[in-house]
């Protein structure tokens, strides 16, 4: 394993509960976990064991109930709204299962949003917006509607998106959820290929061969983490 | 994210949705065009008024005196119990008044040969009327004090009334016949053109002794006063009051001043604007609760989309202010509108109208600035609801 000093992610004891009224419910407990640069670390476990709000909370959607969360050495639950904000554009590329592109803008403009917010140039925008694409190999999508390309061009523009601003960690919630199994072995592909360049990845995934991308497997049930481990291949 | 960014992303959102936009800035459009138009009517009436004055020569000087309690009574005009003798009388009595000229006012068919033309307005008038009315004649010359006294079938035709009955023939020394009577052509006006719609120049003016009997009556329509000087105004009316007072009971005329016109005109031109000006206000408000609606509809609408900016970063201040922004474009692009449709309207009442248009540039800023401001107003509140959505529940609407 990599020295601490390399974690980028380190969670200790994570709990959240969330309030309803007058009923709580408890959905993380002591979450311990840690993550080093360029790990690709899948998720695995049933519907309601909490992976999601994990995500989330990484992901700085949502605030802790309890614990701490560091991202690059940082204690996001110290941060203010704004600063979460800055984090999420700087830090933390999403790719969601159902890609979350905006319909009414080109490809091109929707990799642009989060340069957009980090107060980029426009011809810079555009430039870095342009480079992801190419990279993620739909450069000949730039000016189409999400409505216009298939699902697994999509969800290249969403990873697209959510490398544009280089980020520590890139969080994939089901990426391959929506795809047919050869968009979805393509949108792997990439992934791997991402990390093979030092990018750290963590995704949350229901698929046992989807999962087995990658390096390390974390099972969650009912709130805990349950095993963590190295995949094999 | 700069304010050039969130301004373009509004316009296009805008765009993207062009008929709801339209419709949602409708209301500011009608509220601002009727302010423009309403302030361009009341500039364009003083405007009007003051080169009317000038125009006759009317100096501040001239008092009116009409028959009636106020300019209302019409009954009172066809039965003025003010006579000729009564201007006389008034000139004779008052040290502060210099001139004073009754007018006697009819319409006729005027015939030259076989042609033929009603004549909107024919004026009997003391052989003093060119010392008041700024009236020049172009040819011939004007009826004098004999031709009043001696009942004398002159007359002084509006350039209208001389090319309708002579072409190019020069009238003077003819003879032409108002409802059947023949009258002997003295001279010729001055054109003075059209005023509100009314032509000026379709006048006869004959002398006052002649109008009665061609109208058959000795009711005077007006009596213009000259004073001294415009000090001795306030006298003056005294001294008609004082004169006619004797006569007549003071239901049966009035005396108007410069000054009285002008309040009276302000008065008409204040009425108009508190009444467009409320339903510019209510249009205004209308447009501006249809604003907040749609904005609140847009938000709705866009739940995801701000699950997904705030999930690639963008900060509250960034959501709130696209909202703002798109509210504000919304309010502003329909001010500019409205601005034009309001010059548009404005030049249209002019051309009909015929006054001269004014452009106040003053209500065209305060239009640009009202709707602007109606803009942010109605953005606020759906600003402030984009801004607290949660992400995560954003993220998941559908």
């Amino acid at each position: 394993m990599s020295a601490p000093s390399q974690a980028i992610l380190e969670i200790r004891r994570l709990s959240k509960t969330y309030h309803t009224g007058k009923i709580s419910v408890p959905v993380l407990y002591d979450i311990d976990l840690k993550i080093n640069k360029g790990e690709f670390v899948s998720i695995m476990g049933p519907s309601g064991c909490g992976k999601s709000t994990l995500m989330n909370l990484i992901g700085c959607l949502d605030r802790p109930t309890a614990g701490s969360i560091h991202i690059n050495g940082t204690d996001i639950s110290s941060l203010s709204d704004a600063g979460l904000a800055a984090v999420r554009n700087k830090n933390i590329g999403f790719v969601f299962q159902t890609f979350n592109l905006l319909p009414r803008i080109n490809a091109e403009e929707n990799v642009e949003i989060p340069l957009v917010y980090s107060g980029v140039s426009r011809p810079v925008r555009r430039k870095k917006s342009l480079s992801a694409l190419e990279s993620m190999g739909v450069l000949k999508r730039a000016d189409h509607k999400p409505n216009e390309i298939s699902g697994g061009e999509r969800q290249r523009v969403a990873i697209a998106r959510a490398i544009v601003n280089s980020p520590s960690v890139i969080l994939a919630d089901e990426p391959t959820g929506n795809l047919d199994s050869k968009s979805g072995l393509e949108v792997m592909k990439i992934f791997e290929g991402l990390n093979s360049k030092g990018v750290t990845i963590l995704m949350v995934t229901h698929d046992q061969n989807i999962a087995a991308w990658g390096g390390r497997l974390v099972r969650m049930f009912d709130g805990r983490i349950i095993e963590d481990s190295e995949i094999r291949k | 994210m700069n304010f050039f960014d969130s301004v373009l992303m509004a316009v296009r959102s805008i765009f993207a949705n062009r008929l709801r936009s339209a419709l949602t800035m409708l209301g500011v459009v009608i509220g601002i065009a009727s302010v423009i138009i309403l302030v361009a009517i009341g500039e364009a009436a003083k405007v009007y008024v003051v080169a009317q004055v000038e125009s006759w020569g009317i100096g501040p000087n001239v008092i009116q005196i009409n028959p009636g309690k106020d300019q209302m009574d019409v009954s009172a005009m066809m039965n003025s119990k003010l006579r000729m003798s009564d201007a006389l009388l008034i000139k004779e009595k008052s040290p502060s008044i210099d001139e004073t000229l009754p007018i006697i006012m009819g319409g006729a068919k005027a015939r030259y040969g076989k042609k033929e033309h009603s004549v909107s307005q024919v004026w009997g008038v003391t052989d003093n009327y060119q010392k008041i009315f700024n009236h020049k004649l172009t040819s011939g010359k004007f009826f004098v004090k004999g031709d009043v006294d001696g009942r004398r079938s002159v007359c002084v035709l509006g350039t209208t009334v001389a090319r309708k009955l002579f072409g190019n023939f020069d009238p003077i020394g003819e003879r032409i016949k108002l409802t059947g009577r023949k009258f002997v052509v003295l001279g010729v006006f001055e054109e003075k053109g059209k005023m509100l719609n009314f032509d000026m120049d379709d006048v006869v003016v004959i002398p006052i002794t002649s109008a009665m009997s061609l109208f058959d009556t000795k009711g005077v329509v007006e009596i213009d006063v000259a004073a001294k000087s415009r000090e001795l105004v306030p006298k003056a009316v005294k001294e008609i009051h004082a004169v006619l007072g004797r006569r007549l009971s003071k239901d049966d005329y009035q005396v108007t001043t410069q000054e009285g016109m002008m309040n009276m005109l302000n008065n008409i031109v204040g009425l108009l604007t508190s009444v467009i000006g409320g339903i510019a206000a209510i249009s205004l408000i209308v447009g501006s609760i249809g604003i907040m609606n749609i904005m609140l509809v847009s938000v709705t609408e866009r739940t995801k989309e701000i699950g997904i900016r705030k999930a690639v970063g963008a900060r509250k201040i960034d959501v709130f202010s696209q909202f703002l922004i798109e509210s504000v474009v919304i309010s502003f692009f329909g001010g500019l509108l409205g601005i034009v449709l309001g010059l548009a309207g404005t030049f249209l009442i002019m051309y009909v109208i015929k006054l001269e248009m004014v452009v106040v540039v003053w209500a065209l800023t305060l239009a640009v600035t009202v709707s602007a401001f109606i803009g942010v107003i109605s953005g606020v509140y759906p600003a402030m609801r984009a801004v607290n959505l949660d992400p995560i529940e954003a993220l998941r609407y559908e």
